[in-house]
């Protein structure tokens, strides 16, 4: 489905080429949750930057399905990633002066769909994360793990085949970020490639597949999650009890 | 969804946006308020030419000095003809006008005998014209033995203010056309610097008597109901009437035309200075606004936007701010120009700015170019920013 060969990046600067990413070759499943892991500097965000066409490599493949994604032009890697990639990032990267609502129905907006249907598949997506309630707030209103839940509505609203999560837990804390990745098994769980960039090994722990890298190298595959043997089917998050004393003051 | 957007963005920074706006409608209303002088010009000098003589002035063949020969040449059919055909071209008033020139091998005994249809109003055609002594001429009944050495008095006239005082004419004299007709001065008149001032004006049905040429003028003289039509429908007379000439202010008008754009391109030079702190000042808002939301560019650009999505929301954000900037402006420019006028009426008697629909529709324009134009760079720039370094920034 979204396969790569001999990727590799390098960047000329002034002080040298720098290898970011000298070798990978892998085909990812769907259906199954991959995290990427390794220090920093390993090359996991330019291995994500790739396999999600916001970079070209230097050399190698992409492959989704049967489009070669490293022989776009830019314009069709936009459509690609508008369609068919979705993103969730670790500091949300939401558009602040838009409302959670806003925010979601950008994608559906850049796709061309408009008026009532946009606001009900907005509206859908927002309620699927348990954030339909926080609808019309600015990003600044939102707590760190309702921004993250509007940032996987947006990410999930177009029916993406792929989404990428760059440390989507690395700004929430440890309820949050278990919310989120619940989250992101039940997006595996329903066929999707989910590949997750993280260096926390406990996270990674519970992805079908781990990829470690080192050096810009694909240095070992592992298989099998370490899901905690009392996890439940995916539940969609609650929503927060309101607070309305905080409200009525305009926090 | 860009609008939305674009929106949201300008009301990010109420007061930048708000600032950026002002200097905008600076630099827009001191521009209405420039090229308002050129416009007011434009209006005044109509007006004064509208009291300069007729709109068109029609002859048989071409109008030359020929024209002032004992003999008029153009048959009185073309009167009737004209009259019946007012509607076809906007022809308000035709009046007949007889000129005979009396020579004289002194010069002080030639004159300019100026044949009108008593009832012609001199004012609508001359607008400064006014009897400055007795009265207007009127109509009377020819005496046969009247004094003036046996010349039968035919009817009344008003003598020129220049030839009454280069001939010391007076109200009361009677004045010789040829040994059958002769005139009684009962007015003298001003037409200020007019043909006017050089002629007798009599009666043109006497004077036609007296010529022998009852069914001939010199030539007809054409008011139209819209004076600016004057070129056009002259145009169209030369083309229904070949054999006729037709003569208009076109080419006073051009000459003054002429000069009003040599200053028009001076105060558009003084302007452009105005226009383009303003255009800096967009593009600097623009920039700023740019380098601040670089992430908010990666972020739309990685959810699948594409670079040209980017180009058009800040050019769309530069143009908004230009014409918010701008409708402020022609605002300011209106104030801008009844305050020169306060104090033109007082000094030259004239509003001397005048802000016109199509100078409104300039400085927009204008407004509009200077926006895209500035938003140009911030918005290829924004278009540029690589999604990897901008969703990853701080």
């Amino acid at each position: 489905m979204l396969h790569a060969t001999g990727l590799r990046k390098t960047y000329h600067t002034p002080a040298g080429d720098v290898h970011a990413l000298r070798s990978f070759d892998y085909e990812f499943t769907p259906g199954q949750v991959t995290a990427v892991l390794g220090p920093s500097g390993s090359g996991k965000s330019t291995l994500l930057n790739l396999l999600a066409g916001f970079d070209v490599p230097s050399a190698g493949e992409v492959w989704l399905g049967d489009v070669a994604v490293h022989r776009l032009p830019e314009s069709r890697r936009a459509g690609l990633r508008l369609r068919s990639f979705g993103f969730v990032f670790q500091s949300f990267n939401l558009v602040a002066v838009f409302s959670a609502l806003q925010n979601v129905a950008l994608p559906l907006g850049l796709a061309g769909v408009t008026g009532a249907e946009r606001d009900r598949r907005a509206r859908e997506a927002l309620e699927r994360v348990g954030m339909l309630h926080r609808a019309d707030h600015l990003p600044h209103k939102l707590s760190g793990g309702e921004r993250q839940r509007v940032a996987l509505a947006r990410a999930l609203v177009n029916d993406p085949a792929v989404l990428f999560a760059d440390e989507p837990t690395g700004s929430l804390d440890s309820v949050n970020g278990t919310l989120v990745l619940q989250a992101l098994e039940r997006v595996a769980d329903d066929g999707r490639i989910v590949v997750l960039v993280t260096h926390d090994a406990a996270l990674a722990a519970r992805a079908d597949v781990r990829l470690r890298l080192r050096d810009g190298s694909l240095d070992a595959i592992e298989h099998g999650a370490e899901r905690p043997s009392d996890a439940r089917p995916p539940e969609p998050p609650e929503p927060p009890e309101p607070e309305p004393v905080l409200e009525l003051a305009g926090r | 969804m860009i609008s939305q957007l674009a929106f949201a963005s300008l009301t990010r920074r109420p007061l930048r946006t708000a600032l950026t706006a002002l200097g905008i409608a600076i630099a827009v209303g001191s521009t209405v308020v420039f090229l308002s002088l050129g416009e007011g010009l434009r209006r005044a000098f109509d007006d004064s030419l509208a009291g300069l003589g007729p709109d068109i002035q029609v002859s048989f063949g071409d109008f030359d000095a020929t024209s002032l020969s004992s003999v008029p040449q153009l048959p009185m059919r073309y009167l009737d003809e004209l009259e019946a055909a007012r509607d076809t071209y906007g022809i308000d008033t035709v009046t007949p006008v007889l000129l005979y020139l009396r020579g004289s091998l002194v010069a002080t005994s030639a004159f300019v005998f100026y044949g009108l249809p008593v009832e012609t109003d001199l004012r609508s055609l001359y607008r400064d014209f006014a009897i400055i002594e007795g009265r207007d001429i009127g109509e009377r009944v020819p005496e046969a033995d009247a004094p003036g050495r046996g010349v039968p008095i035919v009817g009344e006239a008003v003598v020129g203010e220049q030839t009454a005082l280069r001939s010391s004419i007076a109200v009361g004299d009677v004045l010789r056309l040829n040994p059958n007709a002769a005139f009684e001065v009962v007015g003298v008149a001003v037409a200020d610097g007019g043909i006017l001032d050089n002629a007798i004006i009599v009666p043109i049905e006497p004077l036609q008597a007296a010529l022998g040429a009852e069914d001939r003028v010199s030539f007809l003289t054409l008011d139209l109901r819209d004076g600016s039509a004057a070129t056009a429908t002259a145009e169209r007379l030369r083309a229904d009437f070949p054999e006729l000439g037709f003569q208009t202010r076109t080419d006073i008008a051009s000459v003054f035309e002429e000069a009003v754009r040599i200053t028009d391109v001076v105060r558009l030079g003084i302007s452009a200075i105005a226009l383009i702190v303003g255009a800096i000042a967009v593009a600097n808002t623009m920039l700023m606004s740019v380098f601040e939301r670089t992430r908010e560019f990666g972020v739309v650009r990685a959810v699948g936007a594409r670079p040209r999505f980017l180009v058009g929301l800040v050019l769309l954000e530069a143009l908004l701010l230009s014409l918010v900037g701008a409708i402020a402006g022609v605002a300011l420019g209106f104030a801008g120009a009844a305050a020169v006028n306060l104090f033109a009426v007082d000094l030259v008697g004239l509003d001397v700015a005048a802000v016109t629909p199509r100078l409104v529709a300039f400085a927009v324009a204008v407004a509009g170019v200077m926006g895209l134009l500035s938003g140009l760079l911030p918005a290829l720039r924004a278009a540029r920013v690589p999604i990897a370094v901008a969703v990853a920034r701080e």
